[in-house]
């Protein structure tokens, strides 16, 4: 199943500084704003790192759902991959393809949880493994219905063009 | 669930609660009680496996649920820097603006 080592690939430290940074550059400060974009440009790997984790999280996900089902595990990744072609639309950039990663293991995701519920509902419950699903049930359509939206805010806005280094060749994040 | 021995005598007991508190009920004595001893032991039995199966299930579930939470929190986070870094800015958690420029 899942192992807690399988979180250790991304910068935590760099994660950790952009989330310290981001509260005053939210408000207009500049040296943060500054310190921001630093720590982006100097830390290109990032975004590998954070769409490596996705991909984990899409692995752990489509085990889960198909167990040793090897035509389950087919079809379940030739959906999610649907799914997220679907949510990306044509031409995204490196930030919409990382939205669109995210829609796709949401979605993924509340299909798990409401299958696991479906699954313990069958074999009989107790209240606790009862209240137990419907948190995971609703906290995966929280997590699916705020990856929708971030993504739909973001074309929203059309944001401009920013480049970013992503295995040493500049690419566009953001329109 | 007890035996109770009086002299020669073992005498089976089941306990359960009603009200709050835990009344003994008497199921029998001989052979029978035997019998009905191992029938309960065996269903505490499957009973505790039962309950350690659906542990051991929602502690695979919650690991599935850290993963997915993690993807998701390192993305928001990028999300977020990339959008402050190019101009942006979100009002109370709200919708992404685009800053005005100072002056």
């Amino acid at each position: 199943m899942v192992k807690a080592k399988a979180l250790a690939t991304v910068d935590d430290a760099a994660v950790a500084r952009l989330n310290a940074l981001l509260p005053a550059a939210n408000l207009g400060d500049q040296a943060a704003i500054t310190g921001l974009r630093a720590v982006l440009d100097g830390t290109p790997a990032l975004w590998d790192q954070v769409g490596d984790l996705g991909r984990q999280a899409e692995l752990a996900l489509v085990r889960t759902a198909a167990g040793s089902n090897a035509v389950a595990k087919e079809a379940i990744t030739r959906r999610l991959d649907a799914v997220r072609r679907d949510a990306a639309g044509l031409n995204p950039t490196a930030l919409e393809r990382l939205l669109a990663d995210r829609v796709a293991i949401g979605w993924l995701s509340l299909a798990v949880a409401e299958g696991t519920y479906h699954q313990a509902l069958e074999r009989g419950v107790g209240a606790s493994d009862d209240e137990f699903h419907q948190r995971r049930v609703e906290r995966a359509q929280r997590r699916y219905l705020a990856a929708i939206k971030a993504l739909a805010q973001v074309r929203r806005l059309g944001v401009p063009a920013l480049q970013v280094n992503i295995g040493e060749k500049q690419i566009n994040v953001a329109r | 669930m007890s035996y109770e021995a009086r002299g020669p005598y073992h005498y089976y007991y089941r306990a359960r609660k009603v009200g709050g508190r835990v009344v003994k009920e008497y199921v029998g004595h001989g052979p029978a009680a035997v019998a009905m001893a191992a029938q309960d032991e065996a269903t505490r039995v499957d009973r505790r496996a039962a309950a350690e199966a659906r542990r051991t299930r929602q502690s695979q579930l919650n690991d599935l649920d850290r993963v997915t939470d993690a993807a998701g929190a390192s993305i928001e986070t990028l999300l977020n820097a990339s959008l402050v870094a190019a101009g942006y800015h979100r009002h109370h958690r709200g919708e992404w603006r685009r800053r005005q420029p100072d002056g």
